[in-house]
């Protein structure tokens, strides 16, 4: 097993240290480049981890040869490890330092829509020509073609909190101010946590079940078909109570993505009695810039939030039970460990069982030539 | 942005193989030949993701040619980001020109809006469809919504439209609103509002529909009967735009969209950006792309 | 009597390869054969049912009685021989010969069936009005007020006043039959096939169901094909039956006379135990 574990090292030390390069990285700079280069890894594995901490995800993507489950499972377990001494304050999305801020529900909203970066209208072809890039070179072209624009966003209201003033959108579940549950002290009991476990729950989940399980409800296996309200990727900062002077003291920030889903029904629109009709919601959010998740976070949210729907998808126990990448990896991983013992008790059954029925024939044949 | 876009190496006229584009063009054949029927076919990918239009795309470029002049609309605005990636692909991989002008593009395509201007004899409009089905809202297999298409057995659609009325007094589907072609199939005619349906129905335009993830393409050709479904005593209705005009232009005889403003209220919009700009008296201007 | 609406001719249904002795020398009691374990769900059934009688088919769980429902409902296909129904191409093809799309106009029009779990036939989500309304527009009617006062007076005849609205998953047993029962009358079918109506019903809800049954009987005038395995049941509706064992018809009457007269040794013992 030590040999196992020297073997990793091997495999991806070797690939460090190229015989035609005369100065190859070192694995700090292969980690920094990592947190520079490859920031949706870092960030999904933080998302996963439930722990945001850029550099030690790069860390442990780097220690993980790349695997983003492994990473984020070093990093959860580094998580557990470490004292916690104090709650934040609920973070406040008016104060991010919005970099992307979209709304598909309408063609323009008050403060405005602002694209960012994004990939998602690239056109992907493949760039070969990366292998020859000059960072430094394209990064100048790059400046120089985004120009110097640094006037401040004008106040970016939340849409959906709009939407909730007129009414068209269902008010919050519970008084604003209630205290959250913490999953990773209190376990989650069914059948139905309260909404803060079952958020945090889904905030930690593993990237492509989660895809996945909303793309199923996207296609009817569900009963989510959201129209999206907002989706912003920021830097909002964190603050917490001084101990001793009592006051908001800023500690810091972290890039977030987040997301307000508003529930329009698959086909028909599904709307809730309020005080008239009105549409429900879906929540999601993610360290880092996490798109795909966090709507999908948000759709998921919306499913299992309410108890009538009848797919997979709906079903927050399925949901809830398998959306964890470090649980349902390491499960199916775990075959692979020694299960002699049982198999061999499988196969005394199947013995017992197989003489029990080859003794059947004879026993009839048997009895045949008594009644000839 | 400024870099060229085709870094590949050359690609043939519009992009796709020929084998993709004849395989492409049987199923626009059948398609039409069997008006909204859902015509399976082979969807390779393109280089825009799925859910962004692959099949609009895909429909797109197995039928331009080099005398064709296209139009690429978005909610009914050629300026979003997608019309305008989407008419910078057609237009860098096929060299052809591009047009605001609806009334003289032969090829448009869209998402979620049929031109307001009126259209004719020759022209085809490119629909990308995200839901191919109009029954896979309640009933998530193929294999069985397959058969009842098959049967021409909608109990089941009219079923839900009979409990929505019992239930809200009214017929609760924004998009997607399932229409009846040629009294034969029930089609889904992609999230245009139902204002666009009238506009549809006997139409001496071509409608072909495109879904990439799905798989599937299909067809109203011109002037084919398109009847939404609806109760005699709760009949198929458009959006209810009494006392809304445009801003810009102050048609109240196109569909408009709402911009919400930060009181809470809406401004409302022609959501055909080209046609309101005619209305306007603002001239329309074409581009000729060159081939990359 | 008149030209038979429904006739069943030598009836059989099969699971297993058959051999010389199940098919030609069938000597064995039970449906299942020594020698190959071949399963006869039914064998030879043979019968006819008047237009506008109520014809009764019993037996013990088992013996075949669903099976030639579901037969009848286009849910099975016989191995051997055939049903006719006189209202289709004059009842001379097999009615199994009929296509899909024939099938379908068939059990919307002409042959309704209410299963003994109405889950097979209602949609528990939709409500009791909606599963009625189904049917009618299954036949392609469009006017939502019109269906609604249609459902609403069936629903009325079925004592389910007020009910038209609420889902059928909140209705009690009892009402969930009779929903069924409006569901398969709406469209003025000529034959209905009742598939054990009453039973898991109370008795005093057992009663009302199976009055409802008589009185819908006398004022449409359909013929009806009913399997129970009750012989007060029987007794209370039927003209003529069958008795089912092992799939096989042990004996046919007159209900009064497998009731005061039984031939067969296996009716009598039905009957003792019943009655």
């Amino acid at each position: 097993m030590l040999a196992a574990e020297a073997m990793l090292d091997f495999i991806r030390l070797s690939g460090l240290n190229t015989p035609e390069e005369d100065a190859a990285p070192i694995t700090q700079e292969v980690i920094t480049s990592v947190l520079r280069c490859q920031r949706m890894a870092v960030g999904r594995v933080m998302s996963e981890a439930g722990l945001y901490a850029p550099r030690l995800a790069a860390v442990a993507l780097v220690q993980a040869e790349g695997d983003a489950i492994e990473a984020s499972f070093i990093l959860r377990s580094f998580r557990a490890s470490v004292p916690r001494i104090d709650a934040a304050r609920p973070v406040d999305s008016a104060d991010m330092r919005v970099l992307r801020r979209i709304s598909s529900a309408f063609k323009d909203v008050p403060g405005g829509q602002y694209l960012g970066p994004t990939r998602d209208y690239t056109l992907r072809f493949l760039r070969e020509a990366l292998e020859h890039e000059i960072p430094g070179a394209r990064l100048a072209e790059v400046i120089a073609e985004l120009g110097g624009d640094d006037a401040p966003l004008p106040p970016l209201p939340r849409v959906v909190a709009l939407l909730r003033e007129i009414g068209v959108v269902r008010g919050l579940e519970g008084p604003a101010d209630a205290e959250p549950v913490d999953i990773t002290m209190q376990p989650l009991r069914f059948p139905k946590p309260p909404r803060s476990a079952r958020l945090q729950a889904l905030a930690r989940g593993e990237t492509g079940m989660m895809n996945g399980l909303a793309y199923s409800s996207l296609r009817g296996y569900g009963h989510v078909h959201p129209t999206l309200g907002e989706m912003r990727v920021g830097h909002v900062p964190l603050k917490v109570q001084h101990p001793q002077w009592g006051i908001e003291v800023d500690i810091g920030e972290v890039l977030l993505t987040e997301c307000d889903a508003i529930v329009s029904g698959v086909g028909m629109i599904s709307a809730v009695e309020g005080s008239g009709i009105q549409l429900d919601l879906g929540f999601g959010a993610a360290f880092g810039q996490q798109e795909a998740r966090s709507i999908a976070m948000a759709i998921l949210d919306a499913c299992i939030s309410n108890p009538d729907g009848e797919g997979p998808a709906d079903d927050i126990e399925f949901v809830l039970y398998h959306i964890d990448g470090v649980e349902s990896s390491g499960f199916v991983e775990h075959l692979k460990q020694p299960h002699y013992m049982l198999f061999a008790s499988v196969m005394d059954r199947i013995t017992a069982a197989n003489e029990g029925r080859n003794a059947k024939p004879a026993e009839i044949a048997q009895s045949e030539e008594v009644a000839q | 942005m400024n870099a060229p876009m085709a870094q590949s190496g050359g690609h043939p006229y519009a992009y796709l193989d020929e084998f993709m584009k004849a395989s492409v063009r049987v199923a626009v054949l059948k398609a039409i030949c069997i008006p909204g029927y859902q015509v399976p076919y082979v969807s390779e990918e393109v280089p825009i993701a799925r859910g962004y239009g692959s099949g609009g795309l895909q429909i797109t470029l197995s039928l331009i040619g080099p005398d064709d002049i296209f139009k690429i609309i978005d909610e009914g605005d050629d300026e979003t980001v997608n019309a305008v990636n989407l008419r910078r692909m057609v237009g860098e991989v096929t060299g052809n020109t591009a047009t605001y002008d609806a009334t003289r593009a032969t090829l448009i395509q869209s998402r979620h809006k049929v031109p307001e201007a009126p259209l004719s004899e020759g022209q085809i409009v490119v629909l990308q469809s995200a839901f191919p089905d109009a029954l896979r809202f309640f009933e998530r297999s193929e294999a069985v919504s397959r058969r009842m298409h098959a049967e021409k057995d909608y109990g089941k659609l009219w079923l839900r439209l009979y409990e929505s009325v019992i239930d809200h007094g009214e017929i609760m589907i924004g998009g997607r609103y399932p229409v009846m072609v040629e009294d034969r199939y029930v089609l889904d005619p992609t999230h245009v509002p139902r204002w666009d349906l009238p506009l549809m129905d006997n139409s001496p335009a071509l409608f072909l529909f495109g879904a990439g993830r799905e798989k599937r393409i299909y067809a109203v050709p011109p002037y084919t009967k398109i009847e939404p479904l609806g109760f005699e005593d709760h009949p198929f209705r458009v959006e209810n735009q009494t006392g809304k005009t445009c801003r810009l232009c102050g048609s109240g005889e196109s569909y408009l969209a709402p911009i919400l403003t930060a009181s809470g209220a809406y401004d409302w919009f022609c959501s055909d950006t080209s046609f309101c700009r005619a209305r306007r008296g603002e001239h329309l201007e074409d581009t000729q792309w060159q081939r990359q | 009597m008149a030209t038979p609406v429904i006739r069943a001719a030598a009836l059989s249904l099969r699971h297993g390869p058959g051999c010389r002795r199940c098919e030609t020398q069938p000597d064995f009691d039970g449906n299942t054969c020594p020698d190959c374990g071949t399963v006869w769900s039914l064998r030879d059934v043979t019968f006819d049912v008047a237009p506008g009688e109520i014809f009764g088919i019993v037996g013990e769980s088992g013996a075949g009685k669903s099976t030639l429902i579901d037969i009848l409902d286009f849910a099975l296909e016989p191995t051997g021989g055939a049903i006719h129904y006189d209202h289709w191409q004059g009842g001379v093809p097999r009615l199994h010969s009929a296509t899909a799309q024939e099938r379908r106009r068939l059990r919307n029009f002409e042959i309704s069936v209410v299963h003994q779990n109405p889950r097979r036939n209602l949609m528990m989500g939709v409500s009791a009005g909606g599963n009625v309304v189904e049917r009618m527009l299954a036949a392609g009617d469009r006017n939502i007020g019109r269906m609604r006062d249609a459902a609403g007076g069936m629903l009325d005849h079925m004592e389910l006043q007020g009910r038209i609205d609420m889902r059928t998953d909140k209705l009690s047993a009892g009402m969930r039959q009779r929903v069924q029962i409006a569901r398969a009358l709406v469209n003025r079918p000529k034959v209905l096939l009742l598939d054990e109506p009453t039973t898991g019903l109370d008795l005093s809800v057992q009663a009302r169901t199976l009055d409802l049954i008589r009185r819908v009987h006398r004022d449409l005038g359909l013929a009806v094909i009913l399997v129970t395995h009750d012989w007060g049941v029987l007794r209370l509706l039927a003209r003529r039956a069958i008795v089912l064992k092992s799939g096989r018809i042990v004996e046919c009457g007159t209900v009064e006379q497998l009731i005061e007269d039984p031939q067969a040794a296996y009716t009598q013992l039905l009957v003792s135990s019943a009655l």
